[in-house]
């Protein structure tokens, strides 16, 4: 029975902005657990609202979400991870320390000894995780864009939340960095078996990340198409250079462009 | 260390001359006494019983000022930040009295308080509240609101909030707020001492200039600009510490 509950599960949610924008319209889908879901969209579609409905971090006019079998009217770090882009470490912690925030906040965490030897271990090996160690002990301005996304990925992994929500982590990076940090991403992915909602503007990185794209409409934000991306994993970037990756690609593009018009 | 080296030499060629121009006459030492002997008039003035007494008064002013004009300012700036209607009606009227040299209001200072210690305060504290609220403002403007976003997606309550994301995203402002308002605060309470007053040192300073007493006047200028340069560094070692990550 728990194995075949989807780990997001979403029904006729629909949104409007102060009472009179709408913002999203009657959205509806699953996410099995353990899938890599991307949602694309133009710009303005409400995907970055959808995934804060999802984090429990803004409330939704109507319809359900579900996660994990519950709904989510706030956050609730034990079971949705958020990343978000670059800018969000704080830059007055250390990369160590900014990946063990999330386990600090947790009740009486600076007191207790054995619990921050704990969390220290944690973070630690996060850190690992992420391809950083060594680095524990510089400040956000001392990293690359590429690192800092790293570390960033690593504070959203330090409480293994089963559901991992990630908006457009990638984009203030440039193009190269961009690919390796979501091959890395895959790699990390692939040894976590989390369940994946990943926000993007690009069209390459969603079919190379995703099992499943979702492609939103503009304004009010609907779900126009779901593109399954069969591709073999572990992916890799000759992939990028095939019909069938060049195909999806085409196919996501023009829906795009016809949710735009 | 080139550079500190170069910056202690700056520092040695100013006070020669200031020692040597004078005692040679080419500075009349009339206007400006040689070094040595302002330092000297500095340690006799430290031990009038008179001198004391007005320092004493000028620090429980300026210390009281401080007081009553850091929290002050501090909380109507947070509350104009924070609150967004506040904000808009405020804001407008703030900065254009801001622009306004305070100076010009001291003679209605002394109407309302005449020219003992209150009326300093008082007047030394309306000054710093404008600096301390305009910076406090800016200082919870400056917190992100992607760091809130980012605390609250992990759970944060709202002491945490306040404790953990904007105490340490504002601290290095407020330290430099706490700085340059003390400036405008010990400015205040001078220009204040100056203007009209029985006693504290810048009344002092004011007479002693009338007099045509140069020795005691620069000793008491030596006196207060060491204090207010060990302030304003003691601040400012904070600053670097607590703000190393701002670049």
């Amino acid at each position: 029975m728990a194995d075949v509950m989807p780990a997001i599960h979403i029904e006729g949610l629909s949104h409007v902005y102060g009472g009179t924008v709408p913002a999203l319209k009657d959205i509806s889908f699953d996410v099995p657990a353990g899938r890599f879901t991307v949602i694309v969209g133009p710009s303005g579609c409400g995907k970055t609202s959808l995934l804060m409905m999802l984090a429990g971090l803004r409330a939704q006019s109507e319809g359900t979400i579900h996660c994990l079998g519950r709904p989510i009217p706030e956050p609730d770090p034990l079971r949705v991870g958020v990343i978000f882009q670059e800018a969000s470490l704080y830059p007055w912690l250390t990369a160590l320390e900014n990946i063990e925030f999330p386990l600090s906040l947790r009740g009486g965490a600076l007191k207790d000894h054995s619990n921050r030897a704990e969390h220290r271990r944690r973070a630690e090996a996060m850190l690992e995780l992420v391809g950083l160690t060594g680095f524990g002990a510089r400040y956000p301005h001392e990293l690359s864009g590429g690192m800092k996304q790293r570390v960033s990925i690593a504070r959203g992994l330090v409480q293994d939340p089963p559901v991992l929500l990630m908006d457009e982590p990638f984009a203030a990076l440039d193009e190269q960095t961009r690919m390796t940090m979501g091959h890395e991403l895959l790699r990390i992915w692939s040894t976590t078996s989390k369940t994946v909602v990943f926000v993007t503007h690009s069209l390459t990185e969603a079919v190379y990340l995703a099992d499943e794209v979702l492609v939103m409409s503009a304004r009010p934000g609907r779900i126009i198409d779901r593109i399954q991306v069969d591709l073999p994993r572990p992916r890799n970037y000759e992939m990028m250079a095939t019909d069938v990756f060049g195909r999806l690609r085409d196919r996501i593009w023009r829906q795009i462009r016809k949710a735009d018009a | 260390m080139k550079l500190v080296f170069a910056r202690l030499a700056l520092l040695a060629l100013v006070l020669a001359a200031w020692e040597l121009l004078p005692r040679h006459g080419i500075v009349n030492p009339l206007l400006l006494p040689p070094l040595s002997d302002v330092l000297a008039m500095l340690g006799e003035l430290l031990q009038r019983a008179q001198v004391r007494e007005a320092l004493a008064v000028s620090g429980a002013e300026v210390l009281l000022a401080f007081i009553v004009a850091v929290p002050l300012g501090a909380a109507l700036g947070v509350l104009i930040a924070e609150n967004d209607y506040l904000g808009e009606v405020f804001k407008p009227m703030l900065f254009i009295v801001f622009a306004i040299p305070k100076s010009i209001f001291l003679p209605m200072f002394i109407l309302v308080f005449g020219t003992g210690f209150q009326q300093k305060v008082a007047y030394a504290a309306f000054t710093t509240t404008f600096v301390v609220l305009m910076s406090a403002a800016a200082a919870v403007e400056s917190v992100k609101q992607d760091y809130l976003l980012v605390a609250r997606s992990y759970g944060a309550t709202r002491l945490q909030l306040i404790s953990r994301v904007y105490v340490p995203s504002m601290l290095p402002i407020l330290l430099e707020t706490l700085r340059i308002s003390m400036i405008f605060n010990f400015t205040g309470v001078l220009i204040a001492e100056m203007y009209a007053s029985r006693t504290g040192i810048g009344h002092m300073i004011a007479s002693w200039g009338e007099n045509f007493q140069m020795k005691q006047l620069f000793a008491g200028v030596v006196l207060l600009a060491a204090a207010a340069i060990v302030f304003n560094e003691a601040v400012r070692w904070l600053e670097a510490r607590v703000g190393a990550w701002r670049t």
